[in-house]
């Protein structure tokens, strides 16, 4: 029963509740970042990161932290995350964190974080809060990953830089412009209605 | 001539919702009445210019002179909620008939990327201060145009026969890649 | 008043203890991140002058300019980091000049916000490698289709703007700092 449970906690992020397509969160890094899949990749993983750590720490801390100030203890913890994910990925991937540029420090105002420590990791043990961040986070990641691959094989022809056309390949140049970002995610959310509403 | 770069750079060619996709939650959110937009818009002008102003002095005279570069994620955002706060209870109590029209937008700011986004930008590109502020103006100015633009279609939008799964969001992305597409015909509009 | 004092003393502590981890971390990368930073414009510089070793970092009327010398120290050349708007924003670009300061080196374009695959291109080799050995006194000159002249350069199909604007930044900032840069090498 109990990981039946934390499986369900788990599972919902993908679909029925999947944060960008269903609950239209975090759209701005959905959007910005996605012109090729590895940015997506990275943007992703940096999201599990941030959104994992931090939600097990509020639910770790949640009766500790009195209700009037808990928004502002959450963003603190949020923001020291993000700054330590920024900060490795500048030591470590320096490209990578040239191409995302400012949108690894707007995580902190992902509403997907704060959304999830506030309705869930406030009020559930951690071990449950860590299930349902990791879902979430994976959901994101996902989305995220779709929406990069398909506006990188659009607009190149290539998926993770390897090619797979060959040269008689017409890139489509507007998938890889902001317009195929809105474009791409708004024929997402439509596929991802007619998914869930069947369900 | 550098400053009206700036401001028409951020206002129309490099437009903060349509090629940034900062603020996109309200961008989406609020954009169904053209007046909910205008006073959205409004709001968020505002703070970002209130905004620039408090992180630029903070960034350039204290966090650099003490090498807390590193802090600043941290520091910007509780700047801007407390800005928000203050800003809130200022209005409210001095100026109600402005909040009457602003109060309910002033919160959900805080979470609006558009806002720390402006502040990283401003880092990121080594503006000065007056720089700064013009680049708040037009960024606040290019939030509120897009907003303005994308109420007005939704408002006819509702008479609109949509296919079901495309309805409400789906379209509205849609609506908004089409004016991305458009608002590239600003690209190149001034040179320096 | 109890409240309150524990809503201060938690947020306190939680803000003390984010500092204390960021400050622990920010000590761990500091020395990383600086390095690659530096390295971004190193390997810059010494892509314009192969035989450059190690370079001297000046500003100049706010310009940052590299000195470049080689292994015996012999001087080969020098890099001026610049700037301008382009079509869609601000393009970065470093140009490389001669011993002599008579001759461009080449350039490279470091940023730019350009059309992906159309103004984009401007950081492809066959756009940027036209203007290596073009001389410093006459301007370049971008010209759509057949190049006629020694100090033209072909602009990019469908790019023209983009094209230009590189071609007015370096000429620009040719006109204004080569006589400075002249004048700071003499001394």
């Amino acid at each position: 029963m109990q990981n039946n449970n934390l499986n369900q906690e788990f599972k919902k992020g993908f679909i029925a509740q999947n944060p960008v397509l269903v609950q239209l969160l975090g759209l701005c890094p959905a959007l910005a970042v996605t012109t090729t899949a590895l940015n997506a990749l990275t943007m992703g993983l940096a999201v599990i990161f941030v959104l994992t750590l931090s939600s097990v720490i509020v639910s770790v801390l949640r009766k500790l932290i009195p209700y009037q100030v808990r928004i502002a203890a959450f963003t603190i913890i949020i923001a020291t995350f993000v700054t330590i994910a920024d900060l490795f990925l500048k030591a470590n991937l320096p490209e990578l964190s040239k191409s995302l540029g400012p949108y690894v420090p707007l995580i902190v105002v992902n509403c997907i974080i704060l959304g999830r420590c506030e309705a869930f990791a406030s009020k559930n043990s951690f071990v449950r809060t860590f299930f349902d961040s990791l879902g979430m986070g994976l959901g994101f990641t996902f989305a995220l990953l779709v929406l990069g691959s398909l506006r990188e094989i659009l607009s190149t022809g290539a998926i993770f830089s390897i090619n797979l056309f060959g040269s008689g390949f017409e890139p489509m140049l507007v998938m890889i412009l902001p317009a195929g970002a809105f474009l791409g995610l708004g024929v997402m959310v439509a596929v991802m209605n007619l998914i869930v509403r069947k369900k | 001539m550098k400053l009206l770069f700036i401001f028409l750079s951020a206002a129309v060619v490099n437009n903060f919702v349509l090629s940034y996709f900062l603020g996109i939650c309200p961008f989406l959110g609020v954009s169904r009445k053209i007046s909910s937009a205008l006073g959205m818009g409004a709001a968020v002008t505002f703070v970002m210019s209130l905004t620039v102003v408090s992180t630029w002095t903070i960034y350039h005279k204290v966090l650099i002179p003490f090498e807390l570069q590193y802090l600043q994620y941290v520091v910007f955002i509780l700047v801007i909620a407390s800005l928000v706060q203050i800003v809130e209870m200022f209005v409210k109590k001095s100026y109600p008939a402005l909040y009457r029209a602003l109060g309910i937008y002033l919160p959900l700011i805080t979470t609006n990327c558009a806002i720390l986004g402006l502040a990283l930008f401003m880092v990121l590109k080594e503006y000065s201060f007056i720089e700064s502020v013009v680049f708040a103006v037009g960024a606040g100015g290019g939030f509120t145009l897009a907003l303005l633009i994308m109420s007005g279609i939704r408002e006819d939008l509702d008479l609109a026969d949509v296919p079901g799964p495309l309805k409400g969001a789906g379209i509205a992305l849609i609506i908004a890649g089409l004016l991305a597409l458009s608002f590239m015909g600003f690209s190149g509009l001034i040179s320096i | 008043m109890k409240v309150l004092a524990k809503m201060v003393l938690v947020l306190g502590l939680i803000a003390a203890l984010s500092g204390f981890f960021l400050a622990y971390v920010n000590q761990k990368t500091y020395i990383r991140i600086k390095e690659n930073q530096e390295k971004e414009i190193a390997r810059a510089v010494f892509k314009l002058i192969p035989e450059g070793k190690d370079y001297k970092t000046s500003v100049i009327q706010g310009y940052r300019v590299y000195f470049v010398n080689d292994e015996s120290k012999h001087f080969r050349g020098a890099c001026i980091l610049t700037s301008g708007s382009g079509y869609q924003g601000e393009i970065k670009i470093l140009v490389g000049l001669s011993y002599n300061f008579k001759s461009i080196k080449g350039i490279e374009i470091l940023e730019n916000v350009e059309t992906p695959g159309l103004g984009g291109e401007i950081s492809r080799k066959s756009f940027s490698s036209q203007f290596e050995r073009k001389s410093v006194s006459i301007p370049i000159k971008c010209v759509k289709g057949e190049k006629k002249n020694s100090n033209d350069i072909q602009a990019i199909t469908g790019a023209t703007i983009s094209s230009d604007s590189v071609t007015r930044i370096v000429n620009r900032t040719l006109k204004k700092l080569v006589p400075l840069i002249k004048e700071y090498a003499k001394q």
